[in-house]
């Protein structure tokens, strides 16, 4: 084939554009260390790279919501112990107050160190986060959540909404707090309570009040003694619903309620059963140190403290068990925050493998390719020159 | 034999040999001319002598200039100028493109990524001010985002139809050198009889070949020399010594864009679906293929996201307490009126379901009595309107009520999806920000049975009694709501719908047990509002719950990708075969200097070998003369 010289003279041009242009390419990807200078160059690839990338700001993300999430779960963990430590001893208040030993000054000393720990309480109730939000006021948690009221009593401004936080795509946490239910403990059993009637005048306690089988209705029944030794149950409506012989430290059965008393009652004397409810912690000491501060002098003064105490001891063990779960419950959320945390990581850096594999350059074959470029373009540079100086009219002379 | 006889071949070969010397010296003087074409001078035995013992030959002439070229190898030229010039056209406009979409800082995608990120946050923490700011400036950034891409496209768009305007105007230049050629090279064969004028056809192959690389032509050569060119679908640019006129016009269906239009004289053809091939046939290629679907995609991703977002955000409470507004505006879907209209008022359109939007424009047609709606992506009729009336189709609510007047033939061009540029932050106040829901559901405290709210959504914000107070008490062994009786569902799991929301509950009631439903105002706490709106990330909503948001803009990103690299392999393929074609015309009509040394060194050779004859003759008629002296 023939070939003009202006074809020689461009072939050898266009090939040394050839050689610069790749060693350009080359160039630009060892300068960027990535492998694709543009979607095109793999649009696949540039596609998942866009979908990792997103996933792996998703992960930061998370990450970000499990640090919120653990900076307040770890907030409400402290503020749960202290109030555990606080009920722990207002528990030992209670169990000295029922010691016969107390009198009236000493109960009244305890049951004033018994209202401190109950402000303390609210206080602790009432703590805020970093942030300036309540921790225990559910979703209203720019509202003082336990506030006292005219009457004396506490009561509870927030909601029992929850907030949630995303870990994951599929895995949300909980770190709201509703202060309602952390704080309104079932009373006595849990299920019903036994109280002295007013104005009893032997000596006559409750022991022990507790369910003999399953769970019972809501129901209020009066067992009175008609001698020091015989008891009737009464419902309501007042009809005797069954009769007994009382001996001290045996069982009263009030219809699936066993009933424990002691001491010696005397005719006329009765005793009321309730259903227990719920009420709060602070009431609850409120109505305790009440009870201890205004039992009186006296063996009857003793006997209304003790079983002011007794009544307490069941109560501050609701609210004791009660505080235990939401500490259980919060320690066990912080352990899934971290668990989650450890996955995320995981997964991060399986994507950031995955991403690197698609979008980073393998250095080693691009420098080898580089240098062989480099070798290519000078054999098209010289090969250039060398042709460009063979011409016949050289010889023509 | 005569003494004359010798001269005169000596003579001959003289006069031929030095005009071989010429067309060789001017083979070297055009070695850099493009186009030229390598000649030949040829050679011809001159009549010879009849004598009695046979025919002596009487020397040599020149018979012609041969031009060597052939017209195969011009033609596969003027082909692959075309496709090549597509091509690199192609790759030119969408790669600008391609690298705009996958930027991190012009594209989309992380944008949207780092908005639903502070989505998020405002999720961790639904009272800080700054979570809320820092949300409001993603959405901006996010909207500008958008806008700027839609921008970039809509800059190209405008470079695409100044490059159209340009290349029609050097086609009418080309094609009237090319009828200008025409004259002169039918008028040099009158005058030397038939022959060739070499240097014309050289100079016409190279307007023909730069025609070739603005639009698809044929060609056809006609007996007198003068080639007829033709494009499209047989419209005649060059007609012999003619030459017709293409000019751009703003489209009657769509007065923002431009058609090309065939003028012959009598009247103008718009041509513009029938050009292929070329630099013209790109540019239309790349307007249709290429940037309206990116425009198309681009504006349903936003439209989507602004619909979505809103919707949701609009069945949530602000910080005030109040129900969300819009978080984003958006322009109203752009609704044309063909030049030529004789109704008036344009019909209304707004979307309806942004999960359904189809990637196309809508062409909307009167025929006298009732409309029809085409859709441009796929050519369908998706709905015939009477006059005045309206549809829902595709997620657009068309209402034709508006126009008035229409007579048979008018048209609207409807372009719901070119939005993207008109995404902006309806929000100014963080604490307008809706992250929380607008009613709350708790059982009530004495409840005895363990009754629970599982999940409560809102299913229609619009409802007049969303907020207000509602008692779901299970009374009788089944639920009554507000007057209507609920019976629980027997899989543990009730759905109560009332007021515009939707609660679950879950567990086993007792007898009075109550759930209160409330309005939420001052539950300033409260996400669940923005974690539905975070959810929107994840969620399936647009092309008819097929992708999400990122999906959506990552097939864009893809689609313009695999264009782009496909561009890129044709152009390299079809540049491979135009420098081929070029390599074979210059095998055959290229000079090759070295060629023409040789030829140099030959003709001279010869030249001095014709001087020799003729002194050979002349020392013979000395010898004679010196004879006769004697």
């Amino acid at each position: 084939m023939r070939i003009s010289t202006a074809e020689q003279f461009q072939s050898g041009i266009n090939a040394i554009h050839q050689q610069q242009q790749k060693l350009s390419r080359t160039q630009q990807q060892l300068a960027t260390g990535q492998r694709m200078l543009s979607p095109s160059d793999d649009p696949a690839g540039a596609v998942q790279s866009l979908a990792l990338r997103k996933s792996l700001g998703e992960l930061d993300q998370y990450a970000r919501n499990a640090d919120a999430a653990n900076a307040r779960l770890a907030q409400q963990e402290t503020v749960l112990a202290d109030m555990g430590q606080l009920l722990q001893r207002a528990r030992e208040l209670t169990v000295q107050a029922a010691n016969a030993v107390q009198n009236e000054e000493s109960r009244a000393a305890i049951a004033s160190e018994l209202r401190q720990i109950n402000e303390s309480l609210l206080a602790a109730a009432n703590t805020r986060d970093a942030g300036g939000e309540y921790l225990f006021a559910g979703h209203r948690s720019d509202t003082q959540p336990f506030v006292r009221q005219a009457d004396g009593s506490v009561g509870y401004r927030g909601d029992a909404g929850l907030r949630k936080v995303a870990l994951s795509a599929d895995r949300t946490i909980t770190v709201g707090a509703n202060g309602d239910a952390l704080m309104s403990i079932p009373r006595g059993n849990g299920s019903f309570r036994v109280d002295p009637a007013a104005g009893n005048q032997g000596s006559a306690r409750v022991m022990s009040a507790t369910l003999s089988a399953g769970p019972v209705a809501a129901e209020t029944f009066t067992i009175a003694f008609t001698a020091a030794d015989a008891y009737e149950v009464r419902d309501a409506a007042d009809s005797v619903v069954a009769t007994g012989s009382y001996q001290a430290g045996s069982v009263i059965d009030v219809a699936g309620r066993a009933v424990v008393l002691s001491g010696e009652p005397q005719p006329g004397d009765a005793f009321v059963v309730t259903p227990a409810g719920r009420g709060s912690v602070f009431d609850m000491l409120d109505a305790l140190a009440a009870g201890l501060a205004d039992a009186g002098d006296g063996a009857a003064g003793a006997r209304q403290a003790q079983h002011a105490a007794t009544n307490g001891l069941l109560d501050l063990d609701q609210a004791l068990g009660s505080l235990l779960d939401a500490r259980t419950d919060v320690g066990g959320r912080l352990n899934a925050v971290e668990d989650q945390l450890g996955r995320n990581d995981d997964q991060r850096l399986r994507l950031e493998t995955r991403l690197s594999e698609i979008e980073d350059l393998d250095y080693a074959e691009a420098i080898g390719r580089f240098q062989l470029q480099q070798v290519a373009l000078q054999a098209a540079q010289q090969t250039y020159v060398q042709l460009s100086r063979l011409s016949l009219f050289d010889y023509l002379r | 034999m005569s003494q004359g006889g010798l001269f005169g071949i000596g003579t001959s070969a003289l006069q031929s040999y030095q005009r071989a010397l010429q067309v060789t010296g001017n083979n070297i003087a055009n070695a850099g001319t493009e186009g030229y074409s390598r000649q030949r001078l040829d050679f011809t035995a001159r009549q010879p002598e009849y004598l009695g013992f046979g025919a002596l030959g009487t020397g040599v002439q020149a018979s012609g200039v041969t031009r060597m070229a052939e017209d195969f190898v011009q033609l596969r030229i003027g082909m692959a100028s075309s496709s090549e010039s597509y091509q690199r056209t192609m790759l030119e406009f969408s790669r600008q493109l391609d690298n705009l979409l996958a930027d991190p800082e012009t594209g989309a995608g992380p944008a949207m990524q780092q908005f639903f990120a502070a989505v998020q946050d405002v999720a961790s923490d639904p009272t800080s001010a700054a979570a809320r700011q820092q949300l409001l400036a993603r959405a901006e950034v996010l909207s500008s985002r958008f806008a700027g891409l839609e921008g970039e496209i809509e800059q190209q768009r405008g470079l695409v139809d100044q490059q159209l305007r340009i290349t029609v105007e050097e086609i009418n230049q080309l094609s009237t050198s090319i009828a200008d050629l025409n004259r002169q090279i039918v008028e040099a064969r009158g005058r030397s009889g038939g022959r060739t004028p070499n240097d014309l056809l050289d100079r016409r192959d190279v307007l023909l070949q730069q025609l070739a690389e603005r639009v698809g032509i044929n060609t056809v050569t006609q007996d007198d020399g003068s080639v007829n060119v033709f494009m499209g679908r047989g419209q005649s640019l060059v007609l012999g010594t003619a030459a017709n006129r293409l000019q751009v016009q703003p489209m009657a269906a769509d007065p923002t864009r431009l058609d090309v239009a065939f003028d012959n004289g009598s009247a103008t053809v718009v041509v513009t679906d029938y050009l292929t091939g070329g630099r013209i046939g790109a540019l239309l290629d790349l307007r249709d293929e290429v940037l309206d679907p990116a425009s198309l995609s681009l504006g349903r991703t936003a439209l989507t996201l602004a619909e979505t977002f809103n919707a949701t955000h609009q069945a949530n409470l602000d910080l005030n307490g109040d129900l969300g507004g819009a978080f984003f505006s958006m322009a109203s879907p752009r609704v044309q009126a063909a030049t030529g209209n004789a109704g008036s008022g344009l019909p209304t359109l707004a979307i309806a379901d942004a999960g359904a939007l189809a990637l196309s424009d809508y062409d909307l047609r009167f025929d006298g009595s009732d409309w029809s709606l085409r859709r441009l992506a796929d050519n369908q009729t998706v709905g015939t309107i009477p006059a005045g009336g309206s549809l829902e189709v595709d997620g657009l609510a068309l209402d034709l009520s508006p126009v008035t007047g229409a007579a048979a033939g008018d048209r609207f061009l409807l372009q719901p999806l070119r939005a993207a540029d008109g995404l902006a932050v309806a929000i100014t106040d963080p604490r307008a920000v809706a992250a929380a829901l607008p009613v709350t559901a708790e059982p009530a405290a004495a409840n005895t049975g363990s009754l629970s709210v599982h999940s409560l959504t809102v299913t229609d914000a619009g409802d007049a009694a969303l907020r207000a107070p509602l008692q779901v008490r299970f009374s009788g062994g089944a639920y009554d709501v507000g007057g209507t009786t609920v019976a629980p569902d027997a899989s543990g799991e009730t759905v109560i719908e009332a007021n515009g929301w939707r609660l679950v509950l879950r567990g086993t009631p007792a007898e009075g047990d109550v759930i209160d439903v409330r309005d939420n105002a001052g539950a300033v706490g409260d996400n669940r509002g923005a974690l539905a709106l975070a959810g929107i990330a994840e969620t399936r909503t647009v092309a008819g719950g097929t992708a999400t948001l990122a999906d959506s803009y990552a097939q864009l990103v893809s689609d313009v990708g695999v264009r782009t690299q496909r561009a890129q392999a044709n152009a390299d393929t079809q540049g491979r075969i135009l420098a081929d074609a070029r390599a074979q015309r210059e095998s055959v009509s290229g000079v090759n200097l070295d060629e023409e040394a040789a030829n140099l060194l030959r003709y001279q050779q010869a030249y001095a070998a014709a001087a020799q004859v003729i002194a050979t003759a002349n020392t013979m008629f000395d010898t004679l003369l010196n004879a006769m002296r004697r």
